[in-house]
């Protein structure tokens, strides 16, 4: 591949780099893991940038390669065991009444906020950090995680459940994480 | 829809994933439940902090990109032969080489024939078909309903939040913010502005923010109210992807004028009851607090 197609993988790829390590950043809670997942994102990405469909969306293409790294540097060459919504859904309780003794006027401290994220597990981290933070769709988060989409939404639905329990019951920082 | 019902499908209508129908049974019962609306406040609320935290942590990445850059300049100057075996990945949607030559008998047999675009006739003929395909999609590119959907839900979020008894009502519910420090802490998360933008000086103020999505993606809607002129929206969000497009358009859409930009990393939609000449007065006074030096000149 030539010069002029690197300055389209600079202006296409390269400026989802920030969001990538980010969100490598809390999957591998180690920086220079973090790092090495990075790169090799974008080297691969860079090998078949030619076969990149122009008109498709750079940013999940390229979280897919990333998810895709990940797997494949844990170790795991199948693909990530696919739960039905039903299976995950039969132990989720639904409040019922007013159970929220919380404040609503109290301010959600970010940090305490990040620490409980890392007290969930990798799956719960990956779907909140896809949804919530990087804004992907439901769809492009099933497509990036290679899950079915009711697989996101329950482990969607748990963590963001999971993330208030621990910040209503004081328990956000832990020693275990 | 009774509490239950709610409940169950409270985080696909905060992800705005709820079909259009089901959402407008959901809306009734949420101002009227205040346990209902105090979850959706609840989770709107965690998700807005663990946003905001997440870019405050975001850090500089100057020596990771150009390691990356050094890499693949060296892949420039020292190609090695792509192998089908390299990826490492099995049946995910990772990129895979689907040009490589094959090494089975058949494969070599087809080889010694001159395949298609070893002929420049044909050749020629491709390469006319791909340029018509480009002109094509560069025309189209201008009127693509992409922007369009961005626009017209822009519209309807400014119709239906800028009254102030919906405001009011949604204020209650926990999903509109009016405080400085929640409307800010919001900003932080939406934008590279500090603070929401200041309007006083074309007379409105009292911001309010909802977060809405325009055409699936989540914004920050702010809604200014005035003494003496129709209420003003503002749409921003941060330009990772593209909303919009770059430079500053003006159109009309259900009898509002609205003026669109990004600018230093942020996109913003402005929709008003007001003339062209005030929108647009509005928007290059919003881009010039985006803290450009010369943005009002720059725009046109």
């Amino acid at each position: 591949m030539s010069e002029p197609q690197l300055e389209k993988f600079e202006r296409e790829a390269l400026t989802n780099l920030d969001a990538l390590a980010r969100v490598a950043s809390r999957l591998t809670r180690s920086r220079s893991d973090a790092e090495d997942i990075v790169q090799e994102t974008f080297l691969r990405a860079w090998k078949y940038f030619d076969s990149f469909d122009a008109g498709s969306n750079c940013r999940a293409w390229l979280f897919r390669i990333m998810f895709n790294v990940i797997n494949f540097r844990e170790g795991k060459k199948t693909r990530l065991a696919e739960t039905s919504l039903d299976d995950e859904d039969r132990n989720i309780e639904y409040e019922r009444g007013n159970v929220f003794a919380f404040d609503p006027l109290k301010k959600i401290e970010g940090r305490e906020l990040m620490e409980a994220t890392a007290r969930l597990s990798a799956d719960y981290r990956a779907v909140l950090w896809l949804v919530v933070i990087e804004e992907f769709s439901y769809k492009e988060a099933a497509e990036i995680l290679n899950v079915p989409i009711g697989t996101v939404m329950s482990r969607l639905h748990r963590a963001r459940r999971e993330l208030r329990k621990l910040m209503l019951t004081g328990k956000a920082t832990g020693t275990d994480s | 829809m009774n509490c239950e019902e709610v409940k169950k499908v409270i985080q696909l209508y905060l992800d705005n994933e709820l079909s259009a129908r089901d959402s407008l049974e959901v809306q009734p019962h949420l101002e009227a439940c205040s346990s209902c609306a105090a979850l959706l406040a609840y989770f709107t609320r965690q998700d807005d902090a663990l946003r905001a935290a997440a870019r405050a942590e975001t850090e500089e990445h100057s020596q990771l990109r150009a390691g990356i850059l050094a890499a693949i300049q060296e892949a420039i100057e020292n190609p090695t032969p792509t192998t089908s075996s390299t990826t490492g990945s099995t049946t995910s949607s990772a990129p895979s080489p689907t040009t490589s030559p094959t090494t089975s008998p058949t494969a070599n047999k087809a080889l010694r024939r001159p395949v298609w675009w070893q002929r420049p006739a044909l050749r020629r003929i491709a390469a006319l078909l791909v340029i018509a395909i480009a002109a094509g999609f560069f025309l189209l590119r201008g009127s693509s309903p992409f922007n369009e959907k961005v626009y017209a839900d822009a519209v309807a979020d400014h119709d239906h939040h800028c009254t102030l008894e919906i405001l009011n009502k949604f204020e209650k519910a926990g999903y509109v913010f009016s405080r400085r420090e929640e409307i800010d802490e919001r900003v932080v998360a939406y934008s590279t502005l500090q603070h929401a933008p200041d309007l006083t000086a074309f007379g409105y103020d009292e911001p309010r923010a909802v977060i809405c999505k325009l055409n699936g993606m989540k914004t920050l809607h702010i809604v200014y109210q005035s003494q003496s002129q129709e209420p003003l929206s503002i749409f921003i969000r941060r330009r990772d992807g593209e909303m919009i497009k770059k430079e500053l358009l003006e159109l009309t859409r259900a009898e509002h004028k609205l003026v669109s930009m990004a600018r230093n990393g942020t996109e913003l939609v402005v929709v008003a009851a007001l003339d062209e000449a005030q929108a647009l007065g509005i928007t290059k006074a919003i881009a010039a607090q985006f803290g450009e030096a010369n943005s009002a000149n720059a725009i046109r």
